[in-house]
């Protein structure tokens, strides 16, 4: 119980260094004490940004060749911390009198602004980007101040959110998916050998995807066979749902769309994909992907407010504040491209369709708005970060999936059936059959209601997200991508979670007649009834049974007791398809990604477009084969585990293997001659 | 103020979910409760070794092993091994050295039978 006690302590502490102070501190060092962002954007956004400056600190650390072990992780968190503070310290000196956000007012070229706006659900004013009004409340404070039924109605989704993901994953929490293996390896490759991986080369992976658990499995000293991974999952995954709320919340100034967006992004499919699967399933790029790019659309967002402005009421401020957003947007944007190619290649997509299609539609303002957009970037905060980011990203840790091979597996005509669309049925079982009907309604409203607010960058980084993500997944010939369609799917849930949320509000809410009006009450009470039963059903048939972990933990007995057994000029080969958590197995040897060799899963060997070598499947199918014997002599391997179930009898007629292991699951052959 | 109240709600329920979450797992992944199977293993599995374990994870205790050089049964004996134990059987000196055959180690719980074996004089080391 003492060392349960101390696992976690050291778990929460490892969790707050490598999680929350970095980001916590550099805010402080870019906003100093002011109100510009509430509490709760404070919080969130300090997990994101400590993320990615994790990964620009290791990246660091590789350029310098400074090993990464617990000590250094410390002193570099430590140092970074330090700096953000001894900025922010040297800015509260310099003005100790003003919030930084209200400094000057001297730069802007465009006059002084005008005193508040009282808030109202039109497009976000400016005003809501700056800091302190004289009266002491911000527009922060107002926006993220709720009525004691709005405010027990967070409290209620959260608690609810929180409960049924944890149901399920506590049917789910040992570690033994197979995504989560192959990424644990490469954290505790991180752990033991102080640096960061290679990859051997592959594209598969990416290191934003290692460095949290690498830098918390350091500091912790926590086994990365413990539930710690997972949880790091879970909690990226609520921060993701929290991001979408304090994205929505910012975009529409409207407190109900944003708890009717937790509502259906957090609630509602709180277990299918890409929830709590995906954090069972340690589908990590996918959840990392999920916190970090509606975060970096947050940053554009709030950078763009100077856009939304007329120009007799742009202040100094209100530049100043864009400069600061769009540094961080681009460093989240970094952090974005350091994690998740997919992720990240959607986002290339959405900012694309987004930027050209603000230009075209403000093309009579065009002038202003490029004079603007000039100003916000050719400055020294967003240059630095830009210049700084691109010298990383190109001279110091480039990622292994820059380069043309990895490109062109992504680009080109559909190769197979799965990657050439998805249909209206498969999107409905993707991201559920209400949130699919509700969001095509809240876009078709929002770009109604859009036509009027062109200036709102906030309402077309929506619109662009969800357009562009549904045409992925729906048209990917369109794009020319070639990629699984449902992958790309599962990303609709979050636009559409906030369309819907927004469909919902503008068709029932909005309407002065809803408190007065029974029949609308009353359909509204019909549609949320409707998308409750449909997503929380879901969730309710997704809840496994209580998982057997017999298997799982004779693997785990299985080879540890063959990494103790074997040395280097041994190769053991086993299974995929009939072993618990096999792709583990690699974690007890750390003898190479590729080691053990394993036989995948059947239907890999007869996929015409992508062939691949036979030996694996011979060797444990038919290891009387002159192929398999072959095979043998070519890679060396003389143990195979398999599940004694399914592939016990062809050894077991062969004079030429030892039956050395045996347990209900696992069976071990060593091949003698 | 509220921002701050639902921040601490927020790190309750994770601190609460996530120490739930370690329990659960620590439970699940150890190796004895609430599991039922054992595992027999030659020590050295690439000498010439007739030295075995049982481990055994089961509610059973009472093991039984035959050892046979092909047909033959060339010894035989019984182990009380508790839940969550290992215990190695040392046969090499006992049995000694045979040049060419199969030995066979078979070990019974008293209702299943698990067996590992060995071929002799192929490729083993002494």
């Amino acid at each position: 119980m003492v060392n349960f006690i101390q696992n976690q302590l050291s778990f929460y502490i490892s969790l707050a260094l490598v999680m929350f102070l970095p980001g916590r501190f550099l805010l402080l060092a870019v906003f100093g004490k002011s109100r510009i962002l509430s509490t709760l954007e404070k919080f969130v956004l300090s997990f994101g940004l400590s993320i990615v400056s994790i990964d620009f600190l290791f990246f660091a650390y590789f350029g310098l060749k400074i090993p990464i072990t617990r000590f250094t992780t410390i002193v570099g968190i430590t140092f970074f911390i330090a700096v953000c503070f001894a900025i922010y310290k040297k800015r509260e000196n310099c003005h100790p009198e003003l919030p930084p956000a209200t400094l000057s007012r001297n730069d802007c070229g465009h006059g002084v602004s005008g005193s508040n706006k009282k808030l109202d659900s039109g497009p976000a004013s400016p005003e809501l980007e700056r800091g302190e009004s004289e009266t002491g409340t911000t527009e922060s404070d107002k926006l993220f101040t709720f009525s004691k039924k709005q405010f027990a109605l967070i409290l209620l989704l959260l608690f609810l959110t929180f409960f049924i993901k944890t149901v399920f994953l506590s049917q789910t929490i040992s570690p033994n998916a197979t995504d989560l293996g192959h990424h644990m390896y490469w954290s505790e490759w991180m752990v033991e050998n102080h640096q960061l991986p290679d990859y051997e080369g592959m594209p598969d992976f990416i290191i934003g995807e290692q460095t949290i658990f690498g830098a918390v499995g350091l500091l912790s000293g926590l086994s990365f066979f413990s539930a710690f991974p997972p949880v790091i999952l879970y909690l990226v995954n609520m921060l993701g749902l929290l991001a979408i709320f304090i994205l929505t919340l910012r975009i529409f100034r409207e407190k109900n769309v944003a708890i009717l967006a937790l509502f259906l992004i957090g609630l509602l499919y709180a277990v299918t994909a890409p929830q709590a699967k995906f954090v069972s399933g340690g589908v990590v790029g996918n959840i990392l992907g999920n916190f970090l790019l509606p975060l970096a659309l947050y940053f554009y967002a709030r950078a763009s407010a100077l856009l939304r402005e007329k120009s007799q009421t742009c202040t100094a401020d209100d530049l100043k504040n864009s400069k600061v957003f769009l540094s961080l947007a681009i460093f989240a944007t970094f952090g974005l491209f350091y994690t998740h190619h997919l992720t990240a290649f959607i986002f290339l997509f959405v900012f694309a369709f987004l930027i050209v299609i603000y230009l075209l539609l403000n093309f009579r303002d065009a002038r202003e708005t490029l004079s603007r957009i000039k100003k916000i970037v050719f400055s020294f905060p967003v240059l630095a970060v830009l210049i700084g980011g691109l010298l990383f990203f190109f001279f110091i840790f480039t990622p292994n999936y820059v380069n043309p091979s990895a490109v062109n597996t992504a680009v080109g005509a559909p190769s197979k059936a799965t990657r050439e669309g998805l249909t209206f049925a498969n999107l409905k079982s993707s991201i559920g059959e209400a949130r699919l009907g509700l969001g095509i309604l809240g876009t078709l409203l929002l770009l109604f209601v859009y036509r009027k607010n062109r200036r709102d960058f906030g309402y077309l980084t929506i619109l662009s997200w969800s357009i562009i993500v549904f045409l992925l997944s729906t048209e990917p010939r369109l794009f020319f991508v070639n990629l699984p369609s449902d992958r790309i799917g599962n990303y609709l849930s979050y636009p559409f979670s906030i369309l819907s949320a927004y469909g919902i509000y503008y068709i029932f809410e909005k309407q002065k007649a809803f408190g007065q009006n029974n029949l609308i009450r009353s359909a509204f009470a019909v549609v949320i009834a409707f998308t409750l039963i449909g997503g929380l059903s879901d969730s309710i048939e997704t809840l496994p049974k209580q998982n057997d972990y017999t298997g799982l933990v004779q693997t785990f007995a299985s080879s540890s007791y063959l990494a103790a057994k074997t040395d280097l000029s041994d190769n053991v080969l086993k299974d995929h398809n009939y072993i618990a958590g096999d792709s583990w197995i690699k974690l007890f040897f750390m003898r190479g990604y590729k080691f053990p060799l394993s036989r995948g899963y059947f239907k890999r060997y007869e996929d015409a477009t992508k062939p691949r070598e036979m030996c694996t499947l011979n060797m444990i199918s038919n290891p009387a084969s002159d192929e398999a014997k072959q095979c043998y002599a070519d890679t060396g391997t003389n143990f195979v585990m398999v599940n004694p179930k399914f592939d016990s009898g062809q050894f077991r007629k062969l004079d030429n293997f030892d039956q050395i292991y045996f347990s209900p699951e696992i069976a071990i052959y060593y091949r003698t001659r | 103020m509220q921002s701050k109240k639902i921040i601490i709600f927020l790190i309750v329920l994770f601190v609460i979910s996530s120490a739930y979450l370690f329990f659960v797992d620590s439970r699940d992944s150890d190796f004895n409760i609430g599991k039922d199977w054992w595992v027999v293993y030659f020590d050295e599995p690439k000498k010439l070794s007739w030295n075995f374990s049982i481990e055994n994870h089961s509610d059973k205790n009472d093991f039984k092993y035959e050892i046979f050089d092909g047909k033959n049964k060339v010894d035989e004996g019984a182990a009380i091994i508790a839940k969550g134990e290992i215990r190695s059987i040392t046969l090499d000196q006992k049995i000694g050295r045979i040049e060419n055959g199969k030995i066979m180690v078979i070990v019974s719980d008293g209702t299943e039978k698990k067996e590992i074996y060995k071929f002799t004089g192929l490729g083993l080391e002494f």
